[in-house]
């Protein structure tokens, strides 16, 4: 049987690219900053989906929030045993967190009262925190600080504690008592963690109240019952299970929205008017060269042929050179520039590497987005000239 | 096979490989999610810290649609966060639309 690939064929396309080398250079350029732009905006957003899934596991259950008026509010904690009583749920975490804003610096911290600094937690909190206090944080005097937080009270030039203005006026002072580890970063950048009944004299909670409820069940399987039930009891609360929480993080960004129809729009427009040019005719140049081809004996075959590997050669360095380039520009140089798109203008922005998450999803899109269409567009018109009769197409 | 051949096949192999290499490198790379895991467990709350601009941007899993409009009656924009994140669409007490009759 003869050889299905013909070496000379390939040669010839080669020689051919190189022959229109000013046109094909503009192409393979063209091509590649477009496909690169796609493929990083496409990478930096998988790390971040990553980054959420990695830490779905270890969201609480059931997240109980109280809605009057349509607004959330703060929860009675009588409400505590009831929900205790309800069969399989384990245990019922009244929680006190919410949102501090320093005017001086502009930004918005997150605190969040915890009880747990008891000795038992040592472990736990040498295993987050770079270096700190352990003693004073249970005497419940000192907070834990996210890199971010330390740096903008560094800043504003409180070193070792923070007064907090409270609703009344006036101060909480808390000591700083130790920063999260930089690997968690992308999670506590902007948290600050402190006992819960300093966090109520900050927030001006009443002791009978707590900001929600968290639920631990036994069994993952009764989640959506006991969901159910919750809202049966109090009709006026809001129930978040783990599974919506996942869908919330599967929905992060909307590919029909923002950034992405802005983007998808812009390469779909420069890639059609690529295809467009290609595949709007022939050159009366090619369409020569493809005269004389079959003048001097190829077939449509051959000439289809050489085509193919002209296009396929064009196309897929495109492809593979952007995809090396976006993976080195997204994971090694943490996407500068375009990864502000992501982070915002807060003043509290986390300096964090991108995680990396290998998607074969994401490369098959972009390759069979760009590749085989480029192929067709250069193809299709090609076999319409080389169907043509020789002398007719050089005439 | 002619020398611009060679060099045209031997640059695709390149680039594959390079592709490849920076592939396995970056998987070999310890993730550290264990602390991630521990930290989130500890302080219980969704999302990430990436952009705070806004109270539906820092915990949009837990917002609702009083928290989104809680800035101003109309949607107040926080460029480019807002332009890049989706809204939750966990919320469960979307108001129906409301239409004027002429």
């Amino acid at each position: 049987m003869k050889s299905r690939f013909n070496t000379f064929l390939f040669d010839f396309s080669i020689l051919s690219i190189f022959r229109r080398g000013s046109k094909n250079i503009f192409i393979f350029f063209v091509f590649t900053l477009l496909i690169f732009l796609l493929s990083s905006v496409l990478f930096i957003s998988n790390s971040i989906k990553s980054e959420l899934d990695t830490t779905l596991n270890a969201l609480p259950d059931i997240t109980v929030q109280r809605l009057q008026a349509g607004r959330a509010v703060n929860m009675p904690l009588s409400r505590v045993n009831k929900l205790l009583a309800i069969q399989g749920v384990k245990a019922v975490v009244p929680r006190v967190w919410g949102y501090y804003y320093f005017a001086n610096a502009g930004v918005n911290f997150s605190i969040v009262g915890i009880d747990s600094f008891e000795d038992q937690y040592r472990d736990l909190y040498t295993k987050l925190c770079d270096k700190f206090d352990f003693d004073a944080l249970k005497k419940n005097r000192s907070m834990l600080v996210g890199s971010g937080v330390k740096k903008i009270l560094q800043n504003n030039f409180y070193g070792k504690y923070f007064n907090f203005i409270k609703p009344d006026g006036g101060l909480v002072k808390v000591k700083i008592a130790g920063v999260f580890k930089g690997d968690t970063k992308l999670e506590s950048n902007d948290v600050i963690v402190l006992p819960a009944k300093k966090a109520r004299e900050i927030f001006g909670i009443d002791k009978d109240k707590a900001v929600d409820f968290v639920l631990r069940i036994a069994n993952p399987v009764e989640i959506p019952n006991i969901a159910a039930k919750i809202t049966a009891l109090y009709p006026d609360t809001r129930v978040i299970t783990k599974e919506e929480l996942s869908i919330s993080y599967q929905n992060l960004f909307d590919y029909k929205g923002g950034l992405f129809l802005a983007l998808f729009v812009i390469s779909a427009f420069t890639f059609f008017m690529i295809i467009y040019d290609k595949a709007s005719g022939v050159s009366s140049d090619e369409k020569r060269e493809i005269g004389i081809l079959k003048a001097v004996g190829w077939t449509i075959d051959d000439i289809l042929k050489e085509k193919f590997y002209e296009a396929f050669i064009i196309s897929f360095v495109s492809f593979v050179t952007a995809l090396c380039l976006s993976i080195f520009y997204v994971y090694f140089l943490n996407a500068p520039l375009l990864k502000n798109v992501f982070i915002g203008y807060s003043n509290l922005k986390p300096a964090f590497d991108l995680p990396f998450s290998f998607d074969f999803q994401t490369f098959a899109i972009i390759f069979f987005l760009t590749v085989p269409i480029y192929i067709a567009a250069t193809i299709i018109p090609s076999w319409r000239v080389a169907s043509m009769d020789a002398d007719e197409v050089m005439r | 096979m002619k020398l611009i051949t060679i060099f045209t096949l031997s640059f695709m192999f390149l680039i594959s490989s390079l592709i490849c290499i920076e592939v396995i490198y970056l998987n070999m790379q310890d993730k550290r999610a264990t602390e991630k895991e521990t930290f989130v467990k500890l302080i219980g709350l969704p999302d990430l810290a990436i952009s705070n601009e806004t109270h539906y941007v820092r915990h949009r899993s837990l917002s609702d649609t009083f928290s989104i409009f809680s800035n101003s009656p109309t949607l107040s924009e926080n460029f480019p966060s807002t332009f890049v994140y989706n809204y939750s669409d966990i919320q469960k007490n979307l108001p129906s639309r409301i239409e004027i009759e002429k």
